[in-house]
């Protein structure tokens, strides 16, 4: 049996998740230049948030998948306020030091709420019939869900930002913060509006790897590193760099533990794209863009 | 004015920091023996320390509500290892140095385990585990014991029952550090020996839960069974997602499916997954424990319960027998022998290992832990 439409199909369905996860920090890096730690947090709570509603509350899933985004995007906003507002105009180390904190005192605060156990939620959501057997392919409900649930919100999000003039805000201020500010746009509004749309899409990716896997108080640890990382790959500001990063390290480390190690998968997967980060500084997509132009 | 807002200044770090020594210092002058616990409060692998925990604080009540050893009483202080060896480093570092303790319960895992070895040993103060079961911790030193049989022994009960089952050639998947690595080399040499064959072994990180990858690889290579040698609730997970990926076959496992999270994680994929633990003793000793442990905790105590209880009790025979310095108590240790607990009998070899305790084949079946059955089906 060949299997690598099964390995491309697992690291499409990852990446999917990586991806979401990389907007957030592309868009705050983009208004802010900060590097929010906090938003490996946020995608913990998205996955919290889920197993609370769906198990607690019997929230069905329709109703479940906008819940989160609000809870994710009512945790953004609380985050920039409370945390990085105040410390806006200080060096950038301590910026950094704050985004750490943040980051603690969500994961910790998760597992002071729910314990550190592992959780799983009701199966009733997630065993469902396992598509693709025809094909040599399997694929499960829930996977299907991540991936259809993924490419609805880019879209959402490619609208958002090309298409409303609070996107065009958006790219104005990524672009030359000072400037939009004298051309009258409202430079706060903005940065609270990265900071909300994106911990909503990190949060719905939480719910995704929940329904998908269960939760943990530290999940977001690796997949915000794994999301980082993808970030920076495709050129940290662009957003479908981060979406193209996303994809890209999903792939490619399902395709390195399916051929070449699953021992030192992560290892070779970062050794690759430090590699990759010397010839393209800035990322893929910056060089592609600038050749372009 | 500057001046003024120094010296209060000082003042307040004097009397903040004398809030934190004094008690420190107090502890040293009272009657206490303290004992410390370096284990895995929070973190992927906290049950460990959680059921530990429970069994050492029951043990040390019994001790101390019975006089206590030497005529003192037993404290002990808990310091948190996450899981992670730099953490358990920290934990024990803390533990020597602030309340200067001669022994140590702990750690969780094999890698904290092996991490803090060298630090206990140049300190020389005792370690007694109640979880980690790597075999490599048998050489780990002379103050270092553990009420856990090795895996050593493990991968030899597991190996001989797999291939008295018929199974030949094995795909084996294991989580990648210490106890993993260590019980995957010993079984795959067991096997081996035992004319088995290996056809892949495949590798997941501590905290993965995505196994698609690495079963697509073990299915592709036809065996004729499976070996996981995966903690709990990755082990849940791994099962459910091989049953999804369409893989039928039987599957083996060691120690750390006996837990909740296992079955959670597996759902109905649990049923008739074949795995070797520590046995349960069941003699007298044990059954007293249940019933204290139900009283005072309302439910059933599992094995690490039992483990954490029995090393608080072996920690206060080595205090009792030999003295109050770790060397006084790893003298003592060392001799222990035919000590009967209510993990059965501890013996210890010259590794600090414990020779009398054997393994024991368990299943799940519809959300309940069974021991496997006699009879089961060859390949």
């Amino acid at each position: 049996m060949d299997a690598l439409p099964q390995i491309l199909v697992n690291g499409l369905i990852i990446g999917g998740v990586y991806a979401l996860v990389a907007i957030g920090y592309a868009l705050v890096y983009g208004v802010l230049r900060l590097i929010n730690f906090a938003h490996g947090g946020v995608f913990t709570v998205g996955a919290f948030s889920a197993l609370v509603l769906v198990e607690w509350a019997h929230f069905p899933l329709v109703a479940a998948v906008p819940t989160v985004m609000l809870i994710g995007a009512a945790l953004g906003f609380a985050v920039e306020r409370l945390a990085y507002r105040p410390v806006r105009a200080a060096p950038l180390l301590v910026q950094i030091i704050t985004a750490l904190g943040v980051a603690t005192i969500i994961e910790n605060g998760i597992a002071a709420i729910f314990g550190s156990d592992a959780r799983s939620l009701p199966p009733g959501l997630t065993t469902s019939r396992i598509l693709g057997q025809s094909v040599g392919v399997r694929i499960t409900g829930v996977q299907l869900f991540t991936v259809l649930l993924a490419i609805a919100l880019l879209v959402c999000l490619w609208w958002l930002v090309m298409r409303t003039s609070v996107g065009r805000a958006m790219r104005a201020v990524a672009d030359d913060t000072e400037g939009a500010q004298t051309s009258g746009i409202n430079v706060n509004k903005i940065i609270t509006i990265a900071f909300c749309v994106g911990s909503a899409l990190g949060a719905v990716a939480g719910l995704t790897v929940a329904m998908d896997v269960g939760c943990d108080p530290y999940m977001g640890t690796v997949v915000g590193f794994k999301a980082f990382a993808a970030c920076v790959v495709g050129g940290i500001k662009s957003l479908s760099g981060a979406v193209i990063g996303g994809l890209m390290i999903g792939i490619f480390e399902n395709l390195v533990a399916g051929y070449v190690s699953t021992e030192y998968k992560t290892a070779v997967v970062m050794a690759v794209l430090v590699t990759l980060l010397l010839f393209r500084p800035d990322g893929l997509l910056k060089t592609f863009k600038e050749r372009a132009a | 004015v500057k001046k003024h807002k120094l010296l209060v200044g000082i003042g307040i770090l004097f009397v903040a920091s004398m809030l934190v020594v004094l008690p420190a210092a107090c502890n040293r002058k009272s009657n206490e023996i303290v004992i410390g616990a370096a284990l895995p409060l929070t973190g992927p692998t906290s049950y460990y320390g959680e059921d530990s925990k429970r069994g050492i604080d029951m043990a040390l009540d019994e001790i101390n509500a019975a006089g206590g050893v030497r005529g003192r009483k037993i404290k002990i202080v808990y310091e948190d290892t996450q899981g992670k060896g730099n953490q358990a480093i920290n934990a024990v570092r803390k533990l020597i140095s602030a309340d200067n303790v001669p022994a140590i319960i702990g750690c969780g895992t094999s890698t904290e385990t092996m991490a803090v070895a060298p630090v206990v040993q140049e300190n020389k103060r005792v370690l007694i585990t109640p979880v980690s079961s790597a075999a490599s911790i048998s050489h780990a030193g002379e103050y270092i014991f553990r009420s856990v049989p090795s895996d050593g022994f493990q991968a030899r009960d597991l190996a001989e029952w797999v291939r008295n089952l018929n199974y030949k050639r094995i795909a084996l998947i294991f989580v990648n550090q210490t106890w993993g690595v260590s019980l995957k080399d010993d079984f795959v040499r067991e096997f081996q020996a035992r004319g088995g064959e290996i056809l892949t072994t495949e590798a997941s990180d501590l905290d993965e839960k995505d196994f698609r990858t690495q079963l697509t690889n073990m299915k592709g290579k036809t065996p004729d069974g499976f070996v996981a040698i995966i903690y709990a609730k990755e082990g849940g997970i791994l099962l459910k997602q091989a049953r999804e990926l369409g893989i039928k076959g039987q599957f083996f496992g060691a120690d750390p499916w006996t837990k909740q999270q296992f079955a959670d994680g597996a759902g109905s994929a649990a049923n008739d997954v074949l795995f070797t633990t520590p046995a349960k003793y069941q003699g007298p000793e044990f059954q007293t424990f249940v019933e204290n442990y139900r009283k005072r905790y309302g439910k059933d105590p599992g094995i690490y319960d039992a483990h954490g209880y029995d090393c608080m009790k072996l920690v206060a025979k080595a205090i009792e027998d030999g003295g109050i310095t770790g060397p006084e108590i790893q003298a003592a240790m060392a001799k222990i022998k035919g000590f009967n607990g209510v993990t059965g009998e501890t013996t210890f070899d010259e590794n600090g290992d414990v020779t009398t305790k054997g393994f024991a084949k368990m299943t799940w079946r519809d959300g309940a832990l069974q021991p496997a059955p006699t009879q089961l089906a060859t390949k």
